[in-house]
């Protein structure tokens, strides 16, 4: 990776006693980072310091290598979707969208093409012209969607922005992320559906009490978790048979039994394990229907993660 | 509790308000144990509940629930089901043990009686400290467990619940889920789950319902449906998958790319072991972590159906 | 020796099914309004009139010519009249009371969604109202009826005469009746403005001008005079209330007006109430 797009150096961010956002160093590049935690670990704070519109207590975020605090101009690359749900509700979404592309300074044409792009992208094309007051709440975090990539920014902060969406708008929108990180883009987005999470990106960052728990690929912090052995659940003819096969393989911590044809296989050492399962597998000769590792998705990594952080 | 075939049966429902028709003719059979509601906004997902629960007449057609019908029995229905509504609905100045007894009465059980069950049920959500705190100071997460403990006081037949995990965080979201399940699983209560989390309804029903446009647009199992018994598998992992798609189509299979893997289409024997050699061939520098028969998912079809 | 489920357990106990399914909602929410301190104070300000009334009614029927002479009206006869009289001087107490307990019984359970929660159970919107409606009921008795009630009592067992009984007999009836009126104008009023507006100054600002106080009644007045039409006086709900309450209790206060027309638009206050109140609480809004 080249210099990263969006560095925090020891951010810190207080409201009066209570600790928002803790030292909290990271680097984040192009493409699609999901930004996951609990309810009031941060990461509504740690957005709006990201994105400029609160100012460190201490540390500071360098955007394309400036701080932000001190380049008012650098909020020309910045695209926030902030959680709360707060728009002009008199206004049509695209009138709202072409009044804040004129506040960003683009004359009148340009931005009434780039308002018609963004409402094309999120597919709010049909309800643009109605007043956003008359929106479900699925179009309103469309709108605010759009608002924070009308402008071409280089870099997005997307907070929850799937909440009270239905399923094919969350679909939607999740493409429309996917193609953001193909283009170069820099998107952060927090979702509470780890599913979702998962389908966009396999790059996240993990925070917990203000600080930061956990950077980077799911899978590499997922095999850097020791406590919690790796179980695979293996479908076959006959589990006891395949169990006692399976039961040599000095990587594999237990075997249990679940029904007649399925078994549950427990390994501390993933990697050299599931490089030699399927010479095992075809070794022992009873007949295999599949096999899947059951904890290797964000979800156990979370709960794993999170958990054992207390 | 005697047998049901069906937990809620319409015949050729038609709900409109005015000259605005939300359903279009809903024939329906929902088998009794855990159903997810989908649909579209506008969907007709909200008229379809309320016209169940006998809140609004019906233009057309019929509906029964627990064997009651809707318009005669509105009454008789709620009394045997429990509603957790997806707004707050919580008014500050009481406790929890006050609201979910107020709801049990309201039901009609007595007030020693919903008194006693209110406390049992808020143990069982999980607001067993909690419950004597003014709910006015609750978080989101303890509104919608004080939400279910209201619809459980009675303990009601069916269940029914509209968004109940929306704005929690993963471990909340899993805690209320795995209530559902353990109601609907262990328990013998129907559950209806209206929502737009495609992975809520995978974690704890047994079928889905996709409403669209008025119209049931698909019932079908939650379990996906396998695509080709020993013949299609999905595999991922870690490794060089690059090699791995190269020497499966040198074998003649036929290979697609996915999110997160590869998708083997077998060209001649059924059954995993072709895709095993191949693995094995390549030892130890690819590590396959998953290898099962591909289906469709919940996502594909619901996608499928309302497009 | 069995280990207990300490999970979700089954309750086979009964679910009653009375016509007063409207009756725990009212209990609650006089439950909810009694502890709080302004309302027990008001309470007892509603009692300090009838218990002066007490005094006086002593001083008439027994005491001497001097403590006559000091309360005034002197050589008045008691009768029905002067119970008319101890309902009459709550007057204030009851707006007070109607605006305190009232404004926010429906206005909150809509700023709250909560009426999801009553329609998911087995309750019509009659048993909704009707309960609400027991909530500012509970206190009128408790300020108007019961008050006159052991006045008129406490009359009986210090003048047990036949005549006095005979002037007096029928005092039960008309108070009861009032109250109800009162309960049914008052009430569905309040709980009609609390479900139209969100917020306590509109809801309270609105009642006292429907009510017909404060510079709305002296328009009403004004308009009377200078037209010399007394149906003008029809406006004022709260004059109506007056002159159908006085005709209960056998004496009519305005010459120019007869109390049935003043009774009629007491009824069409009613039913307009309850209409709002039926277009506002609708089950639709449930489910959404």
């Amino acid at each position: 990776m080249n210099a990263p797009v969006l560095e925090c150096q020891s951010l810190t961010r207080w409201y009066g006693q209570v600790i928002g956002v803790s030292t909290v160093d990271c680097q984040v590049g192009p493409g699609v980072t999901g930004l996951l935690g609990l309810n009031g670990a941060g990461k509504s704070t740690l957005f709006k310091l990201m994105a400029g519109q609160l100012r460190p207590s201490l540390g500071r975020v360098l955007l394309l290598g400036h701080d932000l605090s001190h380049h008012r101009g650098l909020f020309r690359w910045i695209g926030f979707c902030p959680e709360p749900d707060a728009l002009y509700e008199s206004m049509t979404g695209r009138e709202m969208l072409v009044y804040l592309l004129r506040l960003q300074g683009f004359d009148a044409p340009e931005s009434e093409r780039r308002a018609q792009l963004a409402l094309d992208r999120t597919h709010l094309a049909d309800a643009a012209d109605r007043p956003v007051a008359g929106y479900s709440k699925g179009m309103r975090q469309k709108i605010k969607l759009a608002q924070a990539l009308a402008h071409d920014p280089k870099v997005l902060f997307l907070d929850e922005p799937f909440n009270g969406m239905d399923p094919v708008s969350r679909y939607e929108s999740m493409e429309l992320i996917r193609a953001l990180g193909r283009e170069g883009k820099t998107v952060m987005v927090s979702s509470h559906i780890l599913h979702e999470v998962e389908e966009m990106t396999s790059i996240i960052l993990l925070i917990q009490n203000g600080q930061i728990l956990a950077e980077g690929n799911i899978r590499e912090i997922r095999d850097l978790v020791e406590r919690h052995p790796h179980q695979v659940r293996i479908e076959c003819e006959d589990a006891r048979r395949l169990a006692v096969d399976l039961l040599p393989m000095e990587e594999v911590l237990g075997v249990k039994v679940e029904a007649p044809l399925r078994l549950v296989v427990e390994t501390d050492r993933p990697r050299r394990f599931f490089g030699r399962l399927p010479h095992a597998l075809l070794s022992s000769g009873v007949k295999v229907r599949g096999f899947q590792t059951l904890d290797d998705d964000l979800k156990s990594l979370f709960e794993y993660l999170v958990e054992d952080a207390g | 509790m005697n047998a049901l075939r069906s937990i809620i049966r319409t015949r050729g429902l038609v709900q409109a308000y005015g000259p605005k028709i939300v359903l279009r003719g809903i024939d329906l059979d929902v088998p009794p144990g855990a159903s997810g509601l989908l649909g579209p906004n506008g969907a007709g997902k909200s008229s379809f509940l309320r016209s169940i629960l006998g809140l609004v007449p019906i233009r057309e057609g019929r509906a029964e629930v627990l064997g009651l019908d809707s318009q005669r029995d509105a009454l008789a229905i709620r009394r045997r089901i429990g509603l957790v509504p997806e707004s707050d609905c919580l008014v500050p100045g009481m406790n929890a043990v006050e609201m979910t007894a107020y709801c049990g009465q309201l039901v009609g059980m007595a007030r020693d009686d919903a008194l006693e069950r209110a406390h049992q049920v808020l143990y069982y959500v999980g607001l067993g400290e909690a419950r004597y705190r003014d709910l006015g100071g609750y978080s989101q997460g303890m509104k919608q467990r004080l939400k279910l403990a209201q619809a459980l006081v009675h303990d009601p037949d069916l269940l029914l619940l509209d968004e109940p995990t929306n704005g929690m965080d993963p471990p909340g979201r899993e805690a209320i889920l795995e209530l559902i399940r353990d109601v609907s699983r262990n328990k013998g209560l129907h559950v209806i789950l209206s929502t737009h989390l495609l992975p809520d309804v995978e974690e704890t029903c047994d079928q889905v319902i996709v409403l669209h446009e008025g119209r049931v647009a698909e019932t079908r199992p939650v379990a996906k449906s396998i695509i080709e018994a020993g013949r299609v598998f999905d595999v991922a992992g870690r490794g060089d998958f690059d090699r791995l798609r190269q020497l499966l189509m040198d074998a003649g299979h036929s290979v697609e790319d996915r999110d997160d893997g590869l998708r083997v289409t077998l060209n001649g024997a059924l059954g995993v072991e072709p895709i095993l050699q191949v693995a094995e061939s390549m030892g130890e520098e690819l590590e396959l972590r998953h290898l099962v028969e591909a289906g469709h998912s919940l996502q594909d079809s619901f996608m499928e159906a309302v497009r | 020796m069995p280990i207990h489920d300490q999970g979700y357990r089954h309750w086979d106990g009964e679910i009653r099914q009375h016509p007063l399914r409207w009756w725990p909602i009212a209990q609650r929410g006089v439950m909810a309004v009694l502890p709080q301190r302004k309302v027990i104070l008001l309470i007892v300000l509603a009692w300090l009139g009838p218990l002066v009334k007490g005094v006086t009614l002593y001083g008439k029927l027994r005491a001497t010519d001097l403590l006559t002479q000091v309360l005034g009206d002197k050589g008045a006869e008691v009768g029905a009249k002067f119970f008319w009289g101890a309902i009459d001087q709550q007057g204030f107490i009851v707006l007070l009371f109607v605006v305190l307990v009232g404004s926010n019984l429906i206005a909150a359970d809509r700023r709250f969604k909560a009426l999801q929660l009553y329609f998911s159970k087995p309750l019509t919107p009659l048993d909704y109202i009707l309960g609400k409606l027991g909530i500012v009921g509970t206190f009128l008795v408790l300020t108007v009826w019961m008050p006159v009630m052991l006045l008129w009592i406490f009359g009986l067992m210090i003048e047990p005469t036949a005549e006095f009984f005979g002037a007096v007999w029928f005092v039960p009836f008309s108070l009861t009746l009032y109250t109800l009126l009162l309960i049914a104008v008052a009430g569905l009023l309040i709980l009609a403005l609390s479900a139209v507006g969100q917020k306590g100054v509109f809801i309270a600002g609105a009642w006292i001008i429907l009510f017909g106080y404060g510079p709305f009644q002296l328009v009403i007045l004004l308009l009377r005079e200078l037209s010399g039409q007394a149906f003008w006086s029809l406006l004022s709900v709260e004059r109506d209330l007056e002159h159908v309450g006085a005709w209960f209790f056998g004496n009519a206060t305005d010459p120019e007006l007869h109390p049935v027309a003043s009774l009629a638009v007491l009824l069409v206050v009613v039913a307009a109430c309850y209409a709002v109140l039926r277009r506002r609480i609708r089950p639709v809004e449930v489910v959404l």
